[in-house]
């Protein structure tokens, strides 16, 4: 496996990866989320510290929520907006991908998943996504089409899904 | 050579603008000349001398590459050059290069032109009108010394704004940097000191560095710079380079041939590597990513950020 940092899979996206640089305080005003406790926790302590700027918080209990609710303040918000989200890192992930399709840039964007837990693998031959606990260049079967699929160093930036792909599928059929 | 040499012939020259020349470039057979990224410039061989200048016409299979040229009255003699121009002469240029582009995810473009610099802004708002793009503009110059205004109001219509002062400008400009929908990206061309003014204002709002782009040319003469002393790993020396003197100049004064062509930042033909020491950059070559690794100088205008570089010739 190469170096992840060559790869899609942001680092905080992986057990023992780097945990996220200081979110960014140079903006005008703040969207920030929280999914679940410990995502209200951090989204607390972020708007404590952000005295004065103006900020908009969702809090939701999954992804889904407060996807659908992220979308909604996106699309209103004004440049010099800053996103911050925090939450479990699948959720994280698929929330980075609701933030890019808005056209949030990586600048404006911090990620800081309050724990590690499921993330979503897509397989690349029947679209299904399955939820797993597994990580890169484990194998998980797929909830589609019930293929063994490796899961590949690869994040999509816009669905925040793992590739997989069958594990064996350059091995001939006999 | 960096790009490739194209000979052009001179179609036409028209004054536009109050010390403005719009030379109108075509191939000598009258061929389709290559397309190019709006945004783009081209590195006119002035006589002995590389200028870059934004091209302002049509981008896509372009019968004509067009460059608007304001007449510099003490710069160093490219401008009077091509003021000098006539139908039928031959100009020799690069092949345009693209440093100035729009950006493909922005979902609406804002374009801040000064004076002169309103020539790339063109450019993108031809394309902005052939892909259906959301734009808005603000253009300040000099009563009198408008380019392409009316080309600018053709292009973009009500989406564009202009001003005959800095302080009226500077007043809408905080507005409107105020009230972009996420997506937007900003893009800047003008003098030195208006480009810094936009920029400060941007940050001031809180745009992040992704969404602001800036093109300087050449307006502006260069500081002379703090001495700093450069080591040549594979030679063994120690060579100084007083206030004043270039990189490259010093390179040349103890013998080192450095190939090299405009000597002012444009062209890319003097790239040297660099192994240690932070270069300040000061080219408009390099990009932003080359620019921040640092392994790479334009020796003909970049110096030291520090007081020592380290370059491996």
């Amino acid at each position: 496996m190469p170096r992840l940092e060559h790869t899609s899979v942001p680092l905080w996206a992986v057990p023992e990866g780097a945990a996220p640089a200081a979110p960014d305080a140079t903006g005008t005003s703040y969207l920030l989320v929280g999914v679940g406790a410990e995502g209200e926790r951090q989204v607390t302590t972020w708007a404590d510290a952000l005295d004065g700027a103006p900020v908009t918080v969702v809090l939701a209990e999954d992804q889904a929520a407060a996807g659908v609710r992220l979308a909604t303040a996106l699309a209103s918000a004004r440049v010099g907006v800053r996103i911050r989200v925090a939450g479990p890192v699948g959720d994280c992930l698929a929330l980075r991908g609701v933030a890019v399709r808005a056209g949030v840039e990586d600048d404006e964007l911090h990620l800081a998943p309050t724990s590690g837990g499921p993330v979503a693998v897509q397989c690349c031959h029947c679209g299904a996504t399955t939820p797993s606990e597994k990580g890169i260049d484990d194998v998980v079967s797929c909830t589609g089409c019930d293929r063994r699929l490796l899961v590949y160093y690869h994040v999509s930036r816009r669905t925040g899904t793992f590739l997989g792909f069958q594990i064996d599928a350059e091995e001939a059929v006999s | 050579m960096t790009g490739t040499q194209i000979e052009l012939v001179v179609a036409a020259v028209e004054e536009s603008a109050h010390a403005v020349r719009t030379v109108r470039l075509v191939a000598p057979d009258g061929a389709p000349l290559p397309s190019f990224v709006p945004g783009s410039h081209l590195v006119v061989d002035c006589g002995g001398r590389s200028n870059a200048y934004s091209l302002v016409g049509e981008s896509i299979a372009p019968a004509e590459y067009a460059i608007s040229v304001l007449l510099v009255e003490d710069g160093s003699g490219g401008s009077a050059w091509v003021h000098g121009l006539a139908a039928g002469d031959r100009v020799s240029a690069l092949r345009p290069r693209s440093a100035f582009a729009p950006i493909a995810s922005a979902t609406r473009h804002l374009l801040v032109a000064g004076g002169i610099g309103v020539t790339p802004v063109v450019s993108h708002l031809r394309a902005a009108r052939h892909w259906g793009r959301d734009v808005q503009v603000l253009y300040v110059f000099r009563e009198g010394h408008g380019a392409h205004v009316d080309d600018v109001k053709e292009l973009a219509g009500d989406a564009a704004e202009f001003f005959g002062d800095r302080v009226g400008f500077t007043e809408r400009l905080r507005t409107v940097l105020a009230e972009q929908p996420l997506g937007t990206h900003v893009y800047v061309c003008g003098p030195g000191a208006m480009i810094d003014d936009v920029l400060e204002a941007a940050t001031e709002a809180g745009w992040p560095a992704s969404r602001v782009h800036s093109e300087r040319f050449g307006l502006d003469a260069l500081d002379p710079g703090e001495p700093f002393r450069v080591t040549l790993t594979e030679t063994g020396t120690d060579v100084e380079v007083p206030s004043g003197t270039s990189l490259l100049e010093a390179l040349e004064g103890v013998g080192l041939d450095v190939p090299n062509l405009c000597r002012q930042g444009v062209c890319g033909e003097c790239r040297i590597p660099v192994s240690a020491g932070t270069p300040l950059h000061r080219d408009l070559y390099l990009t932003d990513e080359e620019k921040q690794a640092c392994d790479a100088i334009m020796p003909c205008v970049s110096r030291a950020d520090g007081p020592t570089l380290e370059v491996p010739l």
